[in-house]
């Protein structure tokens, strides 16, 4: 049996914060719009593998797909189109440009940057590297960069469906936004950050989890 | 064998730290091995070693973690693993830890931020006043404050839950020093007592607008009280079998655990004070092959 603990309540068994004072050993299937480390979303799924329960999704997957490098390496692995990236530390000259720039620091969330000349690349890496505090990620800017709203490994871009459903299938992250390029008419995978709720298809995301429950 | 030690810049800020530090250094070239520090922009060069061993702040947000997480995938043996970095490094997930285990610590609540009438009355009942509010990320007893009374609790609260929820409250236990526990293989590594500076309830505590550390004293692991030793290995045993440090208190010959950490520091002549050994013990760990083992609570890794 599957437990679904979700924000949502029209179909939670359990909201996140009561989740959290039980001591469940089933399936358990933490639906958020949310799961960054620190934030409730990531604590069901902690509190889940504490009682030894199966979780979807792990821990150890939130934490790699929220880090732009490690998401890079798995997807990569998992055969997911991806882009090459580079881990910029310090103040490093002539990493070409046009690129795009992603934080992997603690604080900051939706930080794709799109950078066209040397000067504007180096006043980004100081400002998402907390001054060169934390390393930054950066790939080259090739082709149109999209973001698609994944929700249970579909999406409404429809450039972006296979990366949707492969990233879904190798990660089990329920709902969160694809950052993908364009490149040659073919989409690659560039970073995935969490979405806002309203960002969320709440009706899709109730049909798959009465799929999920019925099965 | 060939060690890397992830450290960054402020690993070095401390005479103590750099020292101790260069005592690890020592004891691995002693031995035979190859002892490097690898910094931020050495990432890409894990590869290269058969251990590494982190020395900087471990948080999953970090860049430590992601250095972990890398050996880990690698297979090389890394002190602290990824699995102890998640297990440890958040007070709320402590907090569960220790409910599960049955571990005795503190009283304590999770809050999310419900301050209603009715849940707040039940809060202030159970724990009382003062009481203790922890963000999950406390480092160093930083984002650790008391709260006298209601307003102040309200204050403190609202301010921790605008970079993560839930956080911690804790009954507030007055105690003079905290038992600093050193476990590697689930046996005691080191001992310390770290006493609370005069005038504040904490190890680092704000005294007179300053923040001051209290004083540091070592004590012969073998002189560990009884009940002490089984605590800490119990409690050790929840997470793995790596590097940890625990903070225990003792209130009347009971001893209850504030929490595990993760990546414990170590500064010359304090930690190591009584058990020189320290440095050799672990250096032989990194290269004993064996990777750390997740404990008994086993989270769920990639397959």
């Amino acid at each position: 049996m599957t437990i679904v603990v979700s924000e949502d309540d029209e179909d939670a068994d359990y909201s996140p914060f009561a989740f959290l004072e039980t001591t469940v050993k089933n399936d358990i299937l933490n639906v958020s719009h949310d799961y960054r480390y620190q934030k409730m979303g990531y604590y069901v799924s902690m509190h889940a593998e504490l009682c030894g329960c199966n979780v979807t999704p792990r821990c150890s997957d939130i934490l790699d797909t929220h880090r732009n490098p490690l998401l890079m390496i798995r997807a990569s692995r998992a055969g997911i189109p991806c882009l090459p990236y580079r881990l910029v530390a310090g103040d490093e000259r002539n990493m070409g440009c046009p690129a795009l720039c992603f934080a992997v620091n603690p604080y900051t969330c939706n930080s794709v940057t799109q950078v066209k000349t040397e000067s504007q690349l180096y006043r980004t890496l100081k400002s998402l590297s907390v001054n060169n505090r934390y390393p930054v990620s950066v790939q080259p800017l090739v082709g149109e960069v999209k973001e698609a709203v994944q929700v249970f490994g579909e999406t409404d871009v429809p450039e972006a469906r296979s990366i949707a459903k492969k990233f879904y299938e190798t990660f089990r992250i329920p709902i969160g936004k694809l950052i993908v390029q364009m490149v040659d008419g073919e989409a690659k995978l560039c970073h995935f950050e969490p979405t806002t709720k309203k960002e969320v298809d709440w009706a899709l995301v109730r049909d798959k989890v009465h799929a999920v429950k019925c099965h | 064998m060939k060690i890397g030690c992830f450290v960054e810049k402020y690993s070095f800020h401390t005479r103590e730290e750099a020292t101790a530090l260069d005592r690890f250094k020592r004891a691995a070239e002693a031995k035979g091995h190859l002892f490097e520090y690898i910094f931020k922009r050495d990432m890409d060069r894990i590869p290269e070693y058969d251990a590494v061993f982190i020395r900087a702040t471990t948080d999953p947000m970090n860049t430590a973690y992601v250095v972990s997480r890398m050996a880990d995938a690698l297979g090389k043996v890394v002190i602290d693993d990824p699995h102890s970095i998640r297990v440890c490094s958040s007070k709320v997930v402590l907090d569960d830890l220790f409910r599960q285990n049955g571990i005795p610590s503190p009283k304590s609540l999770l809050f999310a931020g419900d301050f209603g009438e009715e849940n707040l009355r039940h809060v202030f009942e159970y724990l009382g006043f003062p009481l203790v509010l922890k963000a999950p990320y406390t480092k160093f007893s930083s984002h650790v404050e008391k709260a006298h009374d209601g307003a102040e609790f309200r204050l403190i609260a609202a301010r921790y839950l605008k970079n993560a929820t839930p956080i911690v409250l804790q009954e507030y236990m007055p105690s003079g020093f905290d038992w600093r526990v050193g476990m590697l293989d689930n046996k005691i590594l080191y001992l310390c007592k770290y006493y609370m500076p005069r005038g504040g309830w904490k190890v680092r505590s704000l005294v007179d607008g300053k923040n001051q550390w209290g004083r540091v004293v070592p004590i012969l692991r073998k002189n560990a009280p009884k009940k002490l030793e089984e605590l800490a290995v119990n409690v050790s045993k929840c997470v793995g079998d790596g590097l940890y440090g625990l903070d225990v208190k003792e209130i009347d010959g009971r001893f209850f655990c504030i929490e595990i950490n993760d990546n414990p520091s170590f500064y010359a002549d304090l930690e190591d004070g009584k058990d020189p050994d320290l440095y050799e013990k672990i250096i032989d760990r990194l290269t004993s092959g064996r990777p750390v083992k997740p404990g008994t609570y086993r989270l769920n890794e990639e397959s």
